[in-house]
């Protein structure tokens, strides 16, 4: 794996950053002030606080982190079921980033699976659902799995249901959600607020390998707004910025991949084919956003016997009174506020007791800003080092 | 959550690989790719095999930065012959790094 010491090369680092400079300095004479690029995925918006990206960027380019985190946007009542089952004798699996995810309202004295746990309840995390089938399997007990994720999780759901892997006694409570809906909902909210307009999109890498680059055309073309699919390390968002702001410049539409060495214009065939067999696409509530049509997967067909919320006849979430008073989640989600003009960051919300959702996973803005400052603090040792 | 971590599959067994992360870290994984083999690079996401790597395509971004390149060429000089220096410049840099 030679070739990827590439992105970790200083030399072309600055090469790149200069292209960039480039590019920006050529729109700011066609009279462009702002150039905001909105990325729709935690791990780019990780690299690009975790690396300073933003402190290398001239000062017209601006990255703003749109919803890309499955944890922060799964709604409160999925982890308030969750919750409330663990305490009846149900075993809840799910991964370690949904298992501190507070719900707003508290059920039976506790707001996260964490809290459900100290108090009894059966709360198991684990690294796949694989692991969930065999720990189903082997003990018999009644079980749900508490399944969020994006595009990128959803063939760990599907492979295994369609291969007939699955135990009758473990259910799914699907809060899987589909990004480039939500990356629509979120552009068009830039407008309606009349803010300044979302010039580019930088693309989820690991989104893409799975559904291809071909739904981020389609959005693309949708919007008038040029669309790079990204890798993850900060080379790779360096380059999909200076590719973008070329396609600005010379007026282009449509998607381009920078991320070739995983992601195809196909994507993933043979998980599509297993996605599309045990899921329908349905309108689906997101966390602080509301419903958006067309951004859920539920099970379908023979797999309905797996659903949860069929098995224990639950709500279907809403998107009604998501967020905990006071939280401004909702807009850093969109990409409206940053995390420091929430006034709870760092304050009543810390990664080590997080308040709102987007301060529990690794991938939430929120917690990657809390834990690598991305408060402004590297682009103001930036600037004092004439950089 | 969408972390995906490159892995080079160490053996494939039915549905599963073990998959070899580095460092003395290896994984039973679900295979979700088809023609999976021992001695493939793959990204792994939650237990999952979601892609496998093109590792040769990686170079693509130095064909990517040569092409940027020519777009604002400012010295007089054509765009062809700026993509052609960058080219030459990024070849250098491929066979400093060794690859």
């Amino acid at each position: 794996m030679r070739e990827l010491e590439l992105y970790r090369s200083h030399e072309l680092a600055e090469k790149v950053r200069g292209l960039i400079r480039k590019y920006a300095s050529a729109l700011r004479s066609r009279g462009f002030k702002i150039i905001k690029l909105m990325n729709f995925c935690g791990t780019h918006e990780w690299t690009t606080v975790h690396y300073g990206l933003r402190s290398l960027m001239p000062r017209e380019v601006e990255l703003v982190a749109g919803p890309g985190c499955p944890v922060c946007i799964t709604p409160s009542l999925c982890v308030e079921h969750a919750i409330r089952l663990s305490l009846e004798g149900v075993t809840v699996y799910t991964f370690g980033d949904a298992f501190r995810l507070p719900a707003t309202r508290e059920v039976r004295g506790a707001r996260s699976l964490r809290e459900a746990k100290a108090l009894g309840g059966s709360v198991r995390v684990v690294y796949s659902f694989m692991d969930a089938i065999r720990d189903a399997a082997k003990r018999g007990c009644e079980a749900i799995f508490l399944a969020i994720g994006f595009e990128t999780t959803a063939p760990g759901y599907a492979i295994p249901l369609a291969r007939g892997l699955v135990p009758k006694n473990l259910k799914l409570l699907s809060a899987l959600r589909l990004t480039p809906p939500a990356a629509r909902h979120a552009i068009l909210a830039t407008v309606e607020r009349g803010l300044e307009p979302v010039r580019g999109i930088i693309a989820p890498g690991h989104v893409s390998t799975v559904t291809g680059a071909e739904p981020w055309d389609r959005l693309s073309r949708e919007l008038r707004l040029p669309a790079v699919i990204s890798g993850f390390e900060p080379l790779d968002l360096m380059i999909s910025v200076a590719i973008l702001l070329r396609m600005i410049y010379l007026g282009r539409v449509g998607a381009e991949v920078e991320y070739r060495r995983l992601v195809t214009w196909e994507g993933n065939v043979l998980a599509k084919k297993f996605i599309s067999e045990v899921f329908q696409v349905s309108d689906a509530a997101w966390r602080g956003l509301g419903v958006i049509p067309d951004s859920g997967l539920e099970l379908a067909g023979p797999y309905v016997k797996y659903d949860a919320y069929r098995e224990y006849g639950l709500e279907i979430p809403d998107g009604r009174e998501d967020m905990p008073s006071g939280c401004r989640c909702a807009d850093v989600i969109m990409g409206l506020a940053k995390p420091v003009e929430c006034p709870l960051f760092m304050r009543a919300c810390t990664p080590s007791r997080p308040y709102g959702p987007c301060m529990v996973s690794s991938e939430g803005t929120c917690a990657i800003w809390a834990r690598f400052g991305g408060g402004g603090l590297a682009d103001k040792v930036a600037r004092e080092v004439g950089l | 959550m969408c972390w995906g971590v490159p892995a080079r599959v160490v053996e494939v067994k039915g549905l599963e690989a073990i998959v070899d992360f580095g460092g003395g870290v290896r994984r039973r994984v679900l295979v979700g790719v088809s023609e999976v083999r021992a001695g493939d690079v793959v990204v792994v996401h939650a237990g999952v095999i979601i892609g496998k790597m093109r590792t040769e395509e990686a170079l693509a971004v130095l064909e990517v930065y040569a092409e940027l390149s020519a777009e604002l060429a400012t010295d007089g000089s054509s765009p062809e012959e700026v993509e052609r220096v960058a080219k030459k410049k990024m070849e250098e840099l491929r066979r400093s790094l060794g690859i």
